[in-house]
């Protein structure tokens, strides 16, 4: 990276680092709809610079369109509004490519597929017509192309992640975890173990006493004393903390011992296996992930890490060390042997993962040392969810239904709401205005075929009122705001760190709250 | 608008969308390269320029509403660039500011003049913005806040166990010692006691105090070589300087046997093993090469290498043109020498080693920043703002504004994407709101005439204190009290100090009455003004504390977006969100 763009990109690289960076810079983002929001999206991820955009419209710029849009002015008028808002947004930042597209969705959706394969992220706004958004997530969900689906109405905001499956390796979790091995030490920490005869040390050395080594030699104790068996349930832990505090001398005067006893309950909970993983190897040897050249590379390292617990018995060393009391000699000891520990379980599962990319029909040449480490380091910390395809489900509808919660659900009201409200402009060609409340419930009954025996919450219906009491889709303000959050979350799959909505989230502007749904 | 970086950009865009009358936007600083990662309304060609003009111009051409902007370039806390008869023309404050100083002052002004104000604030995907409706919300200093961390001495001279305490050492301790202002030749006796206290009052250990004063007293050894004018070719600073620090100091420390009875003991630097494998090093490469390489950790011998380099181009530059050199984290010359100084301690203190990149963040206090908190912030903000204003037609709108607002805090973390708390009532223990102000308006005649004795009759007269009271002028400046009569027959004018934008806390000497400050202002047309106020009887001190431990202590957090998410497979009547705090009927904020 040059010195100037480290220097630009300099507070936001301490969020993400050079690897999120690079994701980022390499990333191509799509738009549709050239709106107020998708203008807030396209700033927000310009600015920390995303690799390329395009934007997809093809209407002429209105009055409308300026008053509530920062990005166009009044020479626009008349112009094409992609073309027109991607001159403004290019002034951004240099280091990003922007074009626009002013074809009209429904005719893209007729030619090539292949079309599509370019972006890494399609980002539709408001209002497109039903069949083609119905056409459009299908292809991108064929092609695990992740969707943004963000819309605005009044002081309301929605956004829906449609994703085949999220992965995420990098996920900064805040959790201060270190897997030492109490449990299971491998070899050289197991003898370094035993060269300590802890009883003959003098009381100085007896209180620097790292306590690695004192949770695997009082575990050892405990062992004898128990028939082999290991503390796991909590009561048993905290038994086994009482057993390490007891191995103390003097337990005010010893530090370690106190550290030691601190540790115990995450040292013994740790060793064992991540429920995660175990998730993840059934999944990668069943038929929903396919290993072939086209498979991510996440499930090429799932499948390696899983050889190599056939092999091992156990997961790559993460290698990290935290501070404790210790003699010097000690600590630095304790240190090389986690690294080298750490390298050489690193090297091992490059080795798996050479063979898995070989065997997927993939190149050896695909190997990413960096990413490797990443993983490595992060075994304990992934996250993966699988996403969904639909708009809404019947439990949802019958959610809104139920006579009892009138206010209760209100932001599912909202996301139903504003879903109907973009579904009859799109069906009667012009938006609700505030005389077509019974039109509008008329809508709402045939959209979701509910019957007309049943009326509709009162809850809901105060939110029809407030959607079609605005003659707006795009109040700067509410644009602005999900502009925010929307860019925030494509950050997220762009850097391919922390983890993203998963995957309805509303927002009810009037009351400034939020909630999130999974569907 | 007080500021106009990475919020402001962002909160000027949705004002001036939504229709607001007149926008006044403050800033001191010009625009840096690291802004334009967020701060939209800034190009390249701008850099160096005024924020606040820059930002003006840059809207101006997206003013279709024909908004009034007035930029002012200077520092919100200059009162005579912004009197309190300039804060009194606004009907609303934003802060969008990035530091503490300027945020308190903006508090307090706004606390004089019962001006509503909106807080915010981001720090990497972290934000929070909170409205304060003076003396019925609490105000910004009700809750105290985290000053910067600051470490014990000790830590940092002699028992370091973390890598900022080795950064602190090599940023405040040695680089100022040897190379900064403050560090004076010849110490004075006074100085030395003065330092000798200070140790006193952090660590018993005496052992421990004697070694720290030996240590200073060496520096100036350091500093004779280093200002020396004797080229730097010739000059064995380096070699004396690391001998020092990594070697005999730390086998003195090794010496006090108290220091290390449970920690870990440093290893002295052993700069024999390293010269030969440093001579090849310097032969084969630049220490430029390595320096730029700001992500990767350097190994030791690096950093003695990138040490040697930097030691030279500082010893260079005070030898050539200037008189002292102070830390600046954009001065690569400096950043070095506290990376490689703050590295090789670690490595001493067995202490992990950090990589350029993040000792520059620890050194020069950066803060991570990017463009979706900031919108996110400003949205709320701007929200907030709309709802107020629909309240304001009623007669009591502050606390009505009160019980339908909420903070609101932002974060990363998938649970706790937007979490909002109700707001509360000012603490009383707040060093801000907790006592009565008002702004005293000098005639100009009274400001040149007027005695202390004569103005302290008349504060007596007015608030009805029976005692004897206290006055102190500005931050700390007593100017009467029952044994300080001397400036009793001065003119007001004679008193050091004494002028419009400065402040005036009235104490009563027998804590019947609540303190009282005023700020004091001109009023050009006409007489002297006392602010109406009726002093309430001070409360007694474990009174008010019993009372503020029954206060829950952020008020009550709502989290809207907990973990309870719900997969809508399952039977929905399980999930509750948290207690609303706002009343469920719909508000329209007019646009
Ligand atoms: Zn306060």
């Amino acid at each position: 990276m040059s010195f100037d763009k480290k220097l630009k990109y300099d507070r936001q690289l301490r969020l993400w680092a050079n690897t999120g960076q690079t994701s980022l810079e390499g990333s191509h983002i799509c738009l549709v709809n050239a709106t107020a929001v998708g203008s807030e999206i396209l700033k927000n991820l310009i600015l920390p610079g995303i690799g390329e955009y395009t934007i997809i419209d093809d209407k002429r710029v209105t009055e409308e369109d300026i008053f509530g849009n920062f990005f166009l002015d009044e020479d626009d008028l008349g112009n094409s509004i992609s073309s027109s808002l991607a001159k403004q947004l290019n002034e951004l930042n240099t280091d990003v490519k922007g074009y626009a597209v002013s074809t009209e969705l429904s005719e893209l959706l007729r030619g090539p597929a292949e079309f599509w394969d370019k972006f890494n992220t399609i980002v539709i706004t408001n209002q497109v017509a039903s069949h083609d958004l119905d056409a459009l997530l299908d292809l991108l969900w064929e092609r695990r192309i992740p969707v943004f689906l963000v819309r605005t109405a009044g002081f309301y905001g929605t956004l829906q992640l449609f994703a085949k499956e999220v992965n995420v390796v990098e996920t900064h979790d805040p959790a201060m975890f270190h897997d030492l091995r109490i449990i299971n030490p491998w070899n050289e920490l197991q003898e370094y173990s035993d060269s300590m005869d802890i009883d003959t040390l003098d009381d100085e050395m007896h209180a620097h006493i790292p306590y690695v080594i004192i949770l695997i030699k009082t575990l050892e104790k405990w062992k004898k004393e128990n028939g082999g068996k290991i503390p796991l349930e909590y009561s048993k832990r905290s038994e086994f903390k009482r057993l390490v505090e007891s191995m103390s001398r003097n337990l005010e005067m010893e530090d370690n011992f106190k550290e030691a006893a601190k540790a115990t309950h995450r040292a013994l909970q740790f060793s064992q296996f991540p429920p995660l993983i175990n998730d993840l190897f059934q999944k990668v040897d069943s038929q929903e992930i396919s290993m072939d050249s086209n498979v991510p590379i996440f499930w090429i390292y799932v499948k390696a890490l899983k050889q190599f617990v056939e092999k091992y018995n156990e997961l790559p060393l993460p290698g990290s060390l935290p501070d404790m009391t210790s003699t010097s000699f000690a600590y630095v000891t304790l240190t090389k042997l986690y690294g080298e520990k750490a390298r050489d379980d690193e090297r091992k599962f490059k080795d798996e993962v050479i063979h898995v990319l070989k065997a997927s029909g993939n190149s050896e040449a695909d190997v990413n040392h960096n990413s490797i480490h990443s993983f490595c380091k992060n075994i304990h910390f992934l996250y993966a969810t699988t996403g969904s395809r639909k708009l809404y489900n019947n439990s949802m509808i019958s959610a809104i239904m139920k006579e009892s919660n009138s206010l209760e659900c209100s932001t599912l009201f909202i996301y139903f709401t504003v879903m109907c409200y973009f579904s009859f402009a799109d069906s009667l060609q012009s938006f609700p205005n505030p005389g077509d409340l019974e039109k509008f419930k008329a809508f709402f009954r045939n959209m979701f075929s509910l019957p007309s025996s049943k009326p509709l919450p009162e809850g809901l219906i105060k939110i029809f009122k407030e959607v079609i009491a605005h003659s707006s889709q795009s109040y700067h303000n509410i644009s602005s705001f999900m502009g925010g959050v929307t860019s925030q979350e494509i950050l997220k799959v762009s850097t391919a760190q922390y983890t993203p909505l998963d995957n309805l989230y509303v927002f009810d502007g009037v009351h400034s709250i939020s909630e999130k749904w999974k569907i | 608008m007080v500021g106009a970086g990475g919020i402001g950009c962002e909160l000027l865009k949705n004002l001036v969308l939504s229709h607001v009358g007149e926008i006044h936007i403050v800033d001191l600083d010009s625009i840096t390269l690291s802004n334009l990662n967020r701060q939209f309304l800034f190009r390249q060609k701008d850099i160096d320029k005024s924020k606040s003009l820059t930002v003006a111009e840059a809207v101006e051409a997206f003013n279709y509403l024909n908004v009034k902007l007035v930029p002012h370039h200077g520092n919100i806390m200059d009162s005579d660039l912004f009197p309190v008869s300039w804060w009194s023309e606004f009907s609303y404050v934003f802060n969008a500011l990035d530091n503490l100083e300027a945020r308190r002052y903006v508090n307090q002004i706004c606390l004089y003049l019962k001006k509503p104000l909106m807080e915010s604030g981001t720090t990497g995907y972290d934000g929070q913005v909170q409205p304060i409706y003076p003396y019925v919300s609490e105000c910004f200093d009700c809750q105290p806040k985290a000053t910067p961390k600051s470490f014990p001495v000790c830590t940092i001279r002699s028992t370091p166990s973390q890598p900022v305490h080795c950064i602190t050492w090599a940023k405040e301790f040695l680089f100022a010692q040897i190379f900064d202002e403050t560090s004076t030749n010849d110490q004075s006796e006074a100085d030395r006691a003065n330092q000798r206290r200070k140790l006193e009052s952090e660590t018993e250990d005496k052992a421990e105090i004697e070694n720290m004063l030996r240590e200073n007293d060496e520096f100036n050894e350091l500093r004779n070589i280093v200002k020396s004018k004797t080229s730097t070719k010739d000059s064995n600073f380096f070699e004396v300087l690391v001998n020092k620090i990594f070697s005999t100091d730390i086998e003195r420390l090794l010496r006090i046997d108290s220091l290390w009875k449970s920690r870990r003991k440093p290893t002295p630097l052993r700069i024999e093993s390293y010269t030969k494998a440093l001579k090849e090093l310097s032969a084969e490469r630049s220490a430029k090469d390595i320096v730029v390489d700001e992500t990767r950790v350097w190994s030791v011998l690096e950093n003695l290498f990138v040490l040697q380099a930097a030691s030279s181009a500082l010893h260079e530059r005070l030898a050539s043109s200037e008189s002292f050199i102070s830390f600046d984290k954009d001065d690569d010359d400096t950043l070095n020498f506290v990376v490689a100084s703050a590295n090789i301690r670690a490595f001493i203190f067995g202490i992990e080693l950090k990589s350029k990149f993040d000792i520059k963040q620890i050194a020069g206090n950066i803060i991570p920043a990017i463009a979706t908190t900031n919108a996110i912030i400003a949205g709320f903000s701007c929200l907030a703002y709309l709802n107020y204003f629909n309240q304001i037609t009623s007669s009591d709108s502050f606390h009505k504004a009160f019980s339908s607002s909420s903070t609101i805090f932002t974060s990363i973390r998938p649970n706790k994407y937007i979490t909002s708390a109700a707001l509360i009532e000012p603490s009383k223990k707040c060093p801000s709101c907790s006592h009565a102000r008002g702004i005293l308006r000098f005639s100009p005649e009274d400001l040149n005439n007027m005695t202390l004795e004569g103005l302290i009759q008349l504060i007596r007269d007015h608030y009805g204190f029976d005692d004897d009271i206290s006055v102190i002028l500005g931050k700390s400046k007593l100017i009467y009290d029952y044994d300080l009569e001397d400036n009793l027959q001065k003119k007001l004018t004679e008193i050091n100090g004494f002028k419009a934008g400065e402040t005036l806390l009235i104490q009563d000497e027998s804590d019947a009455l609540e303190n009282l400050e005023l700020y004091i202002d001109t009023n050009t047309s006409g007489k002297t003004l006392f602010p109406t106020l009726k002093l309430k009887e001070k409360q007694m001190d474990n009174d008010g504390e019993n009372k503020d431990e029954d206060m829950p202590e952020q008020g009550e957090v709502i989290s809207l977006d907990d973990d309870e998410v719900v997969e809508l497979d399952e039977p929905v009547e399980t999930r509750k969100r948290g207690k609303e705090s706002l009343d469920g009927s719909s508000k329209k904020a007019k646009l």
